[in-house]
């Protein structure tokens, strides 16, 4: 059986073993393989917006973070999808 | 029918027999030695029997005067957590039940602020002292929630606590949740996921584990809200499910 998994809120990988988040509202402390962006440490300790750590991992080139876990290679970092725009309220 | 005190003195040596039959057939049997982890003023020991048995350490700092005893639960895997004890010091300890001792040891506690409990002096063959270490933290693959990710965990964050590899890091973490247990460090259990979380105030350590116990993270925050922001619910060691 497939193990599931969860896409990075940083970077859309979408090989994180845990939710970054639990419904608590606890960080799941993964560190993204692909970003570096570790939940529930640069957020609830540093304070770094998704959105900050995002333009500065892009403007460094994007590189796989991980020293330990290799990168697939069907994995090809691209610009982290728009964010959904709140439906219109009818009228 | 009348019994005849024959009979009468039959029945009691055949009740005494039994008795003592039953009492062979249900003794306490050690299947794992005392394991004791020592923190500046408290200790953990663990130990397993092959039946479910109260838990008890008598204990002192002389050898044959075990003057003070600390309860655990029945059960077969033993934890009894020993507090209010004083730093550097040796303690002599037998751990059993209220009806038997099984097994005697030492240890002594730890005076070091880091945790990391002092090492043992022991005396070789030549008589000359070595320094050994007092506990040995598990493999780090049983330690460790997540392998692979162990060397980015320790490339973050290692160096908050001078680790000089990610087996001395995930050593150091499994170091902290004993003394922990220990010394009743905050705890938190985040209902969710299992999660526990970990703080130490005097040196701002905070650590992560999985329900299993095994760990998530291990690092120092900066922020001081840190802590207070963590969700769950404030436990006590005794309530933890895993060793």
């Amino acid at each position: 059986m497939k193990k599931q998994t969860h896409i990075c809120l940083v970077c859309a990988y979408p090989g994180l073993a845990e939710p970054p988040r639990t419904k608590s509202g606890g960080g799941s402390y993964e560190i993204c393989p692909s970003c570096g962006y570790q939940f529930g440490v640069d957020d609830d300790d540093k304070e770094i917006p998704h959105a900050t750590w995002r333009k500065k991992w892009q403007a460094a080139g994007s590189k796989w973070s991980s020293k330990s876990i290799p990168q697939p290679k069907n994995w090809k970092p691209a610009k982290p999808a728009a964010k959904k725009s709140a439906p219109k309220p009818r009228r | 029918m009348r019994s005849t005190p024959t009979g009468k003195l039959a029945r009691f040596l055949g009740a005494v027999w039994m008795f003592a039959a039953l009492s062979v057939a249900h003794a306490v049997t050690l299947t794992a030695p005392p394991q004791v982890v020592p923190a500046e003023r408290g200790a953990t020991i663990t130990w397993k029997t092959d039946v479910e048995c109260g838990s008890r350490v008598n204990y002192g700092t002389k050898a044959d005067f075990l003057d003070q005893r600390a309860d655990g639960s029945v059960s077969a895997s033993h934890t009894v957590t020993l507090e209010g004890l004083q730093t550097g010091t040796t303690y002599f300890f037998a751990v059993g039940s209220a009806r038997q001792r099984l097994a005697t040891g030492s240890f002594t506690t730890t005076s070091d602020a880091s945790g990391r409990p002092l090492p043992k002096l022991q005396e070789n063959t030549s008589g000359k002292a070595v320094a050994a270490p007092l506990l040995k933290p598990p493999p780090t693959r049983a330690t460790w929630g997540s392998i692979a990710s162990l060397q980015d965990h320790f490339d973050r964050h290692g160096a908050d606590f001078k680790a000089t590899s990610p087996d001395d890091y995930a050593a150091q973490a499994w170091l902290f949740l004993q003394r922990a247990k220990a010394e009743g460090l905050p705890m938190k259990l985040d209902a969710e996921d299992g999660t526990l979380r970990v703080w130490e105030p005097k040196t701002r350590s905070f650590a992560a584990y999985n329900r299993d116990g095994t760990t998530k993270t291990f690092f120092k925050p900066s922020n001081p809200q840190y802590w207070d922001r963590q969700p769950g619910r404030k436990i006590t060691a005794a309530e933890l499910k895993f060793r």
